[in-house]
C-alpha cells in the first residue's frame, strides 16, 4: 500500500502468460498428435467424404445397372468371387462398391443437410425462448420441444413420409424436423445462464440492444460448442436416414441409400451374409469416425466456454 | 415443492393434448383412408358407405371435436382392422414393449455401471483404454443393423435362441440386449467421469489418508456424489430407450406396441395409431417427469430454482 | 461547492417474494430499502455493508439493469431514473461499471481489445482509427502492457483482469465510476497495487468514484466520505475521517474492529461492543424497530419498538440510532 508510484508505472509485462496461440501447421500437427482418436476419426471421415464426394470418378461399374449374369458375388476375400467387384454384387448383378459410394453419397448430403435444419430449428427456438424465459412464448416453445420429443421418431417420420413423397429433399426435412428438440433444449438453458452473466449485463448497461446481445455475446459463446456436436448429430441422422431406407419408408429406388443395399441384402440373409453386413459396416465406421471427431472437439469446447 | 408437482403434471398433460391433436390431424391429411382398403368391392359407393358410418365424411376438426370428448371419457374407440377395442389392443401389445424396455434398462445400467466403474478405477490404462474403444464402436453401430446381424449369427447360423415373434421369455433375450446397447455406452461414459470427478475430489482423498478403504471411498464418496447426473441421465435414455424399442420389436416381430402402431400408420387405422400414440408418449412424459421432480428433490438448488425460492 | 455528479433520493428496491403454482406473491423482500446519497465532482464515496446487505442490487439499479421501485436518480442533475434504455443513452451521461465479478464480467470469447472496442462502439465511438488509440491508450493508464490487446480473458491473470475491467470502465469517459468490491477478490499485494491505480487515478482524472466494499480497511486510503449499509439501509454516514475516529453507531464500531489494522488504533475500552449471536435478519421480515437490534449488544427497549430517524450529529455526519437521543440528554 505504501509503495504507491512504483507499481502503476511499471507496466505488466506480457511475457508472464503464454501468448494467444497462432493457427500454424505446427500447432494443428500437434494438436492431431496429441488428440489420436481425433486423428482415427478425421482419417475415417475424411476417406468415406472422399469415397461419396468423387463418386462419379471412382466407381468401377454402373451402379443402377447389373449384369444379371454375375449377381450374387462373394466380396475378394471368398470362394466365389470375381476381382471386378471387390465387395461382390446383388441379386441383380449390380456392383456392391459401386453401389455403395452412391449410397456414401446421399448419406453425407442428407446427415449435413439435416443437421442445418435441426441446428437452424434448435437456435432460433433455443435462443427465442431462453431470451424470453419466463414469459407465454418461452413456455409455448418448451410444450413444442416436449410434444416432439415425446413422439417415437420413427413413428413421426413414417407418418410425414406417407404424407409427402420421400425425396433427398423431404427425407432432409423430416429428419431435421424430428430431431431439434433436445438441442433447442441445451441452446435454451445456456441463453438462460447467458443472459443472467455480468458480461452481458456489462453490455446492456452500455445501452446494447436485445438483438446484439443475442448475436454478439450469446451466440459467440454459443457457437462453438454447436459446431462441436456437429459431427454427433450428423451420425445420428446417417443412421436414421438408413433406417428409412431399410424399412422401405425412406428413399426410393433409383436413389441409392446405405440403407436400401442392407435391406436389399434381407431376403439374402442366410445364404449372402455379407449383402447386409458390409453396408452396415460401412455405416458403423463412418460413424464411428464422427463419434470419434464429435467427442474430442466436445471436450476442447466446454472447457473454454464454461469459465472465463 | 406441492406446487411444482402439479404444474409439471399440468405441463404433462398439455403436451400430450397436443400430441393427440397433431396425430388427429396429420393422419387425416395423410393420402388414402381406411374406408377404401376396408370396402370389400372397393367401389366408390362402398367406401363412401363407410366412410359416412365412420365419420370420415365430416370435416376434421368436427371428428376431432366428436373425438376429444370421448378420449376424455376413456373411450379410445375401435380398431377397424384389429376388429377390436383399441383399449384392449393397447393391453395385449403394452406387456411386450414394457417388458423389453425395463429389461434393457436393466441390463444396460448394471453393464454401464459395472463397466463405468471399472473403468473410473483404472482410468488411463489400458483397461480404462479398452472400455472407450468398446464404447465408441457399440455407440456407433445402427441398433437395427446389431439386430438383424445377430438374428442371422445366433439364431441362424448357431440356432442358440429364438430368432422372431414370442412364445417365452427367452424371446426377449436378444431384442433386451440390441436396445440396451445404447443404454450400456451411455451410462459406462457417464459413470466414468462422475466418478473419476468423485475420486480426485478434496473429500475423497481426505478420506483416502485417513485410510479409509478404496471401495468405501469409492461407494461411499464418489458414488454418490455422482447420484444426480446419474439419474437425469437415466430419464433421458428411457425417452430414446422407448424409441429403439419401437423399432428393435418389429426388427424381432415382437408382438408389442411397437409393431402394431407400425402395422397400423400403413393400413390408416387411426384409431388404434392415435391410443398407441397417446400410451407411448404418456410413458415418456411420464417419466420425464417423475425424473424432473425427484431431480429437484434431490438437488435443492433446481428445488429454489423452480419454485421461485 | 463543486457540482453533483451522482445524487439518490430515497431509492427503493423491492422483490416480490412468489410461491406456489399459480406464483403468487406471498411476500416482499426489503432490498434497497429508502437510501439517499449526493457523490460531488472528483469525490469518491465508499459504500460499506456485510454481504447480502443489497450493495450490488443498488448498483444495479443505478446502471439501469433493474428498475427501481421508488426513488428518483440524478445524474449530473439529470433525472435517469423515469428514462428509457434509449433517452438514457441520448443524455450522454455515462456510468462506468467494475462488476463484482471481474471474470464473470468479460466475454470469455472476446479479446481484451475486443471487450473493449465493444464500450466504445455501444456509447457511439465507432471510428476504428480512433477507438485502436483509445485502447491503447486506457491500457496504459491502468498499467497494463498494450500487446496485451489480443489475448482473452482467460490467458490473463487475475490482477491483470481487474485492471482490464477497470479500462472498461474508463475507456467511455464516464460521470462516474461505480465499483462494486473491485479488490475484495485480489489477494493483499494485489489489492496494493490496483487501490494505487484508483488513487493515481483520483489525482490525475478528477475521478469521481462510488466504491463499493464490505471491509473499512480497504478505503481507508481512497474514500472521502463513507456510507454504512446494512439490509438496504444507510445507518451512518461521514467523511472519512469522522468513520475512522469519531464512529457513533454500534454497528459501524462493529465493523472497525473487525479490522485488525482499523482496531489497533482505537481505545477499545470505548467501544464496548461485539456482535449478539443471532444471524442477520431476514430482508423479507425486517424487525420493526431499529434493523440492527437483533444484534446490537446496546440495544434498548424503545430499540425494538420504534425505527431511529436519521440525524445529523456534527457537519456531514449522519446517524441512526438511538443512543444519539441518550447522548444528547
Ligand atoms: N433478482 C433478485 N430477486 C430476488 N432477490 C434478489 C435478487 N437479486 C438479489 N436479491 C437478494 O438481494 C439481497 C442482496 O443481494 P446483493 O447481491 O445486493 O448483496 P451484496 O451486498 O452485493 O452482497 P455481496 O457482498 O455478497 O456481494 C440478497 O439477499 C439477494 O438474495
Ligand atoms: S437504535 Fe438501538 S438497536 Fe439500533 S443500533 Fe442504536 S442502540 Fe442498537
Ligand atoms: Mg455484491
Amino acid at each position: 500500500m505504501e509503495s504507491k508510484e512504483t507499481n502503476t508505472k511499471t507496466l505488466e509485462s506480457t511475457n508472464s502468460v503464454a501468448r494467444p496461440k497462432k493457427v500454424t501447421f505446427r500447432s494443428i500437427g500437434r494438436f492431431l498428435w496429441e488428440n489420436k482418436s481425433f486423428t482415427i476419426g478425421l482419417l475415417i471421415v475424411l476417406f468415406m467424404l472422399s469415397l461419396g464426394i468423387f463418386a462419379d470418378y471412382i466407381v468401377p461399374h454402373d451402379a443402377y445397372n447389373g449384369n444379371p449374369r454375375e449377381k450374387l458375388l462373394s466380396p475378394f476375400w471368398m470362394k466365389d468371387s470375381n476381382p471386378k467387384y471387390v465387395l461382390g454384387t446383388d441379386y441383380i448383378g449390380r456392383d456392391t462398391f459401386s453401389r455403395i459410394c452412391y449410397g456414401l453419397q446421399v448419406s453425407i448430403i442428407i446427415g449435413f443437410g439435416s443437421v442445418a435444419v435441426s441446428l437452424t430449428i434448435a437456435l432460433v427456438i433455443g435462443i427465442i425462448s431462453g431470451l424470453s424465459h419466463p414469459s407465454l412464448l418461452d413456455s409455448i416453445l418448451m410444450r413444442l420441444t416436449d410434444v416432439q420429443m415425446a413422439f417415437p421418431f420413427i413413428v413421426l417420420a413414417i407418418i410425414i413420409l406417407s404424407v409427402v413423397e420421400p425425396t433427398i429433399g423431404s427425407v432432409i426435412l423430416v429428419l431435421g424436423l424430428c430431431s431439434w428438440a433436445v438441442r433447442s433444449r441445451v441452446i435454451r438453458s445456456s441463453v438462460m445462464i447467458q443472459k443472467e452473466s455480468d458480461y452481458v449485463a456489462a453490455g446492456i448497461a452500455l445501452g446494447a440492444s436485445k438483438f446484439r446481445i443475442a448475436w454478439k455475446y450469446i451466440l459467440r459463446n454459443l457457437l462453438p460448442s454447436l459446431v462441436a456436436a456437429i459431427p454427433l448429430d450428423v451420425a445420428n441422422a446417417i443412421v436414421l436416414e438408413s433406417l428409412l431406407s431399410y424399412m422401405q419408408i425412406g428413399l426410393k429406388p433409383p436413389i441409392i441409400s446405405l440403407g436400401s443395399i442392407m435391406g436389399d441384402g434381407r431376403n439374402y440373409m442366410a445364404s449372402h451374409w455379407w449383402m447386409t453386413a458390409i453396408p452396415g459396416f460401412v455405416i458403423l465406421f463412418f460413424v464411428l469416425g464422427l463419434n470419434l471427431m464429435g467427442d474430442t472437439l466436445q471436450k476442447k469446447m466446454t472447457d473454454v466456454s464454461v469459465k472465463g | 415443492m406441492f406446487g411444482t408437482i402439479v404444474k409439471r403434471i399440468l405441463q404433462g398433460i398439455l403436451v400430450l393434448v397436443l400430441v393427440v391433436i397433431i396425430t388427429f390431424v396429420v393422419l387425416r391429411l395423410i393420402p388414402g383412408d381406411p374406408a377404401r382398403q376396408m370396402a370389400s368391392d372397393g367401389s366408390a359407393q362402398a367406401v363412401e358407405e363407410i366412410r359416412a358410418e365412420m365419420g370420415l365424411d365430416k370435416p376434421i376438426y368436427v371428428q376431432l371435436f366428436e373425438y376429444i370428448p370421448k378420449l376424455l371419457t376413456g373411450q379410445l374407440g375401435w380398431s377397424y382392422f384389429q376388429k377390436a377395442p383399441v383399449f384392449d389392443v393397447i393391453v395385449n401389445t403394452a406387456p411386450f414393449t414394457y417388458a423389453l424396455l425395463f429389461s434393457a434398462m436393466i441390463l444396460g445400467v448394471i453393464m454401464g455401471l459395472i463397466f463405468g466403474i471399472i473403468a473410473a478405477v483404472k482410468a488411463h490404462t489400458w483397461v480404462d483404454r479398452t472400455l472407450s474403444a468398446i464404447a465408441v464402436v457399440f455407440q456407433s453401430m445402427p441398433t437395427y443393423w446389431v439386430a438383424t446381424m445377430l438374428i442371422l449369427i445366433v439364431s441362424v447360423q448357431w440356432g442358440l435362441l429364438p430368432a422372431v415373434g414370442y412364445k417365452s421369455p427367452k424371446y426377449l433375450i436378444l431384442p433386451a440386449f440390441v436396445v440396451s446397447i445404447p443404454i450400456f455406452t451411455a451410462v459406462l461414459r457417464n459413470v466414468r467421469q462422475n466418478v473419476m470427478d468423485g475420486l480426485s475430489q478434496e473429500f475423497s482423498r481426505a478420506a483416502r489418508a485417513r485410510g479409509i478403504s478404496h471401495i468405501t471411498i469409492l461407494f461411499k464418496y464418489a458414488f454418490r456424489n455422482s447420484l444426480i447426473p446419474f439419474i437425469t441421465q437415466i430419464g433421458g435414455q428411457v425417452g430414446v430407450s422407448l424409441g429403439t424399442c419401437v423399432l428393435i420389436e418389429s426388427v424381432f416381430s415382437l408382438p408389442g406396441m411397437g409393431m402394431q402402431i407400425l402395422n397400423a400408420v400403413l393400413r390408416r387405422d387411426y384409431n388404434l395409431v392415435q391410443g398407441l400414440i397417446l400410451i407411448l408418449a404418456a410413458t415418456f412424459v411420464l417419466i420425464n417427469a417423475i425424473i424432473d421432480i425427484s431431480y429437484s428433490y434431490l438437488d435443492p438448488r433446481i428445488r429454489k430454482a423452480q419454485g421461485g425460492l | 461547492m463543486s457540482e453533483s455528479i451522482l445524487r439518490v433520493e430515497d431509492l427503493k428496491k423491492h422483490y416480490p417474494i412468489k410461491k406456489g403454482f399459480f406464483n403468487r406473491q406471498v411476500g416482499t423482500k426489503y432490498v434497497v430499502d429508502g437510501i439517499s446519497f449526493d457523490i460531488k465532482s472528483g469525490e469518491t464515496v465508499a459504500l460499506i455493508g456485510e454481504s447480502g446487505c443489497g450493495k450490488t442490487v443498488l448498483l444495479r439499479v443505478l446502471l439501469g439493469l433493474e428498475k427501481q421501485t421508488s426513488g428518483k436518480i440524478f445524474l449530473k442533475g439529470i433525472d435517469i431514473s423515469t428514462l428509457s434504455k434509449r433517452e438514457r443513452k441520448k443524455t450522454y451521461q455515462k456510468l462506468g461499471m467494475i462488476f463484482q465479478d471481474t471474470s464473470g464480467s468479460m466475454h470469455p470469447r472476446m479479446t481484451i481489445e475486443q471487450i473493449l472496442e465493444e464500450a466504445l462502439y455501444l456509447v457511439g465511438d465507432r471510428d476504428r482509427k480512433s477507438q485502436y488509440q483509445k485502447v491503447t491508450d486506457v491500457l496504459l493508464k491502468v498499467g497494463l502492457d498494450p500487446a496485451f490487446r489480443n489475448r482473452l480473458p482467460i490467458q490473463l491473470s487475475g490482477g491483470q483482469r481487474q485492471r482490464v475491467v477497470i479500462a472498461r470502465a474508463l475507456i467511455i469517459n464516464p460521470a462516474i465510476v461505480l465499483a462494486d468490491e473491485p479488490v475484495s477478490a485480489l489477494d493483499v499485494s494485489l489489492q496494493a497495487q490496483v487501490l494505487n491505480l484508483f488513487m493515481d487515478l483520483q489525482e490525475n482524472e478528477n475521478l469521481s468514484m462510488l466504491f463499493v466494499a464490505h471491509d473499512l480497511a480497504v478505503v481507508r486510503q481512497i474514500a472521502h466520505r463513507i456510507l454504512i449499509m446494512y439490509m438496504g439501509h444507510i445507518l451512518e454516514e461521514a467523511p472519512s475521517n469522522e468513520i475512522y475516529s469519531n464512529a457513533k453507531h454500534p454497528y459501524t464500531k462493529v465493523l472497525l474492529i473487525a479490522s485488525p489494522s482499523i482496531a489497533k488504533g482505537i481505545n477499545e475500552e470505548s467501544f464496548h461492543v461485539g456482535l449478539k449471536v443471532g444471524d442477520t435478519p431476514d430482508p423479507a421480515n425486517p424487525p420493526q424497530g431499529c434493523l440492527f437490534c437483533t444484534r446490537c449488544m446496546q440495544a434498548m427497549e424503545r430499540c425494538y419498538k420504534e425505527r431511529p430517524e436519521r440525524k445529523e450529529v456534527s457537519p456531514g455526519h449522519f446517524v441512526c440510532c438511538h443512543l444519539i437521543d441518550e447522548e444528547e440528554s
